[in-house]
């Protein structure tokens, strides 16, 4: 059974002082709908990671529900760290195409700025194992840094190849309103900025936002505006995160992607934009590799060599990324799969010329979680 | 205050570094698990090697709250005598000296204290050995 994404609608990722959370995501569910033409929804499924860590609010789904005058309607929430966004929407493609609600709204929202940097840290370093990882005081960052060591040791990889995603994300987030930081950077400060975890640089580092996005889901077409769900892959993969940095690759990212491509029945050739999940430099590099887009070792080069802009062989994150776009955690892989539905139908700032495939590509933690989704325009 | 009970569940994997081992197919796990890959549950409790080798370090300058004081700290994949590798946190190190491919082996330390009334939180960490004479 054919489902479509008819909506979509999402905030500016910024630091929202003035709103809180769940304003935020009522916004971007409100804009869904009417992007829809007015589809009212049968089912709610909510995405937040961290609210019940940084808002100290779980069991969100029925106050953001009150707030878009929605109240009374079945609504939950899905939390796979920062693959919750495009957890939920496999979650609703799985209750649309099982024929038990249609439509489906799906929303997601995050909201850094309410504490501290080292308290985003914190929370963010919970995505792993918390009796033995980030017991230690292990971070996120320092798990990437040690991934980044390995690639650049076994393939003797330019690093400033890795750095230039950074530069082509935000290249790509000029002229797009919702990026977080839509303005260009060059490679020298790139590699020049503080110093998160050697060699992880800031700005190979997503920053810290709020933003919220929702996806309208339904098995009929209400308009032009509709994309088919061509294939959608799941995967988890263990916990340790030591294998990964020795195979340079995360497991759950291939194993989810083949099971996209071949529900779609593609494969990686035929995708004509793509959505990679780079909350720094290396793990959107890697990814490249594990979705099949690059020989092991060659991603960064491809970067580097400007393939990945609208007309390359592979254009990527073409909204900015999470580096430039943002990166609010659980509503980042909403985010995704709606930037990838605008170059579908042709409204994206950055237009790659007459795309039918698109794909999106989300992480939980480390790589325990994977979801990979393919969209057909 | 954080929990005693939950500190004390893990005492032996962290302090003892005590993983599992399973019996038919021998893949080693550390922390331990209940049910191997290959579907057996007949695992038992295995004793980790205290040294190895250090693959890759890094050093931390963006810590969370809890570890903010410790700042900037290393952390390093190390890979056991017995081929095990793990991410840990490394301790006693030379700055001038570390490199990667030296000789570590594990070490009880402090990891920290839960404010001043709350616990002391112990584990195990990884320090280069240093050669005698």
């Amino acid at each position: 059974m054919d489902v479509y994404v008819c909506g979509v609608g999402f905030t500016k990722i910024s630091e929202h002082w003035r709103k809180p959370l769940r304003v935020l995501m009522a916004e971007a569910g409100l804009k869904a709908i009417d992007d829809s033409g007015g589809l009212d929804p049968e089912l709610v499924i909510v995405s937040s990671a961290l609210s019940p860590l940084l808002q100290r609010q779980s069991h969100l789904a029925p106050l953001l529900l009150e707030e878009m005058g929605l109240n009374g309607k079945p609504a939950f929430s899905v939390e796979s760290g920062g693959a919750s966004g495009a957890m939920a929407f496999h979650a609703g493609v799985m209750a649309v195409a099982a024929g038990l609600y249609d439509p489906v709204l799906v929303v997601g929202g995050e909201k850094l700025s309410d504490v501290l940097p080292m308290d985003v840290v914190a929370a963010l370093q919970n995505f792993e194992d918390r009796e033995h990882v980030s017991f230690y005081g292990i971070t996120w960052v320092s798990l990437a840094a040690l991934l980044y060591k390995s690639y650049l040791s076994s393939n003797g990889v330019r690093r400033e190849d890795v750095a230039s995603l950074a530069v082509h994300d935000h290249e790509m987030a000029v002229g797009v309103e919702h990026a977080q930081y839509p303005f260009p950077v060059k490679l020298e400060a790139v590699l020049r900025s503080t110093v998160l975890a050697d060699p992880i640089t800031l700005l190979e580092s997503f920053g810290y936002g709020d933003g919220a996005a929702a996806i309208l889901i339904s098995r009929r077409k209400s308009g032009d505006g509709c994309v088919r769900v061509a294939g959608m892959g799941v995967a988890t993969e263990n916990s340790t995160p030591a294998s990964k940095i020795v195979d340079i690759s995360f497991k759950s990212t291939v194993n989810a992607a083949e099971k996209a491509y071949r529900a779609a029945k593609i494969d990686p050739s035929s995708i004509d934009v793509a959505e990679i999940y780079d909350p720094y430099t290396i793990i959107g590099i890697v990814s490249m590799e594990d979705l099949g887009f690059a020989e092991r070792g060659k991603a960064a080069k491809l970067v580097a060599e400007g393939e990945v802009k609208p007309g390359g062989r592979i254009p990527i994150n073409t909204f900015g990324g999470l580096k430039a776009r943002g990166n609010p955690i659980g509503a980042t892989g909403l985010y995704q799969i709606a930037e990838i539905v605008l170059q579908l139908r042709g409204e994206a700032v950055h237009q790659v010329p007459s795309p039918k495939y698109g794909l999106a590509h989300s992480m939980g933690g480390f790589g325990g979680t994977s979801v990979v989704t393919i969209l057909e325009g | 205050m954080e929990s005693i009970s939950r500190y004390w569940s893990e005492r032996l994997t962290r302090y003892r570094l005590l993983g599992s081992r399973c019996r038919k197919c021998g893949r080693i796990y550390y922390p331990p698990r209940l049910r191997c890959l290959c579907g057996s549950t007949e695992l038992e409790t295995y004793q980790l090697p205290r040294r190895g080798r250090l693959i890759h370090y890094t050093v931390i300058h963006d810590a969370p709250r809890e570890f903010k004081q410790f700042e900037p700290y290393y952390v390093g994949l190390v890979e056991l005598e017995d081929g095990t590798r793990l991410v840990t946190q490394l301790t006693d190190v030379d700055p001038t000296k570390i490199r990667e491919g030296i000789a570590v082996e594990a070490v009880f330390r402090k990891v920290r204290e839960d404010g001043k009334r709350g616990l002391i939180f112990y584990g195990m960490k990884f320090r280069p050995v240093i050669k005698q004479g």
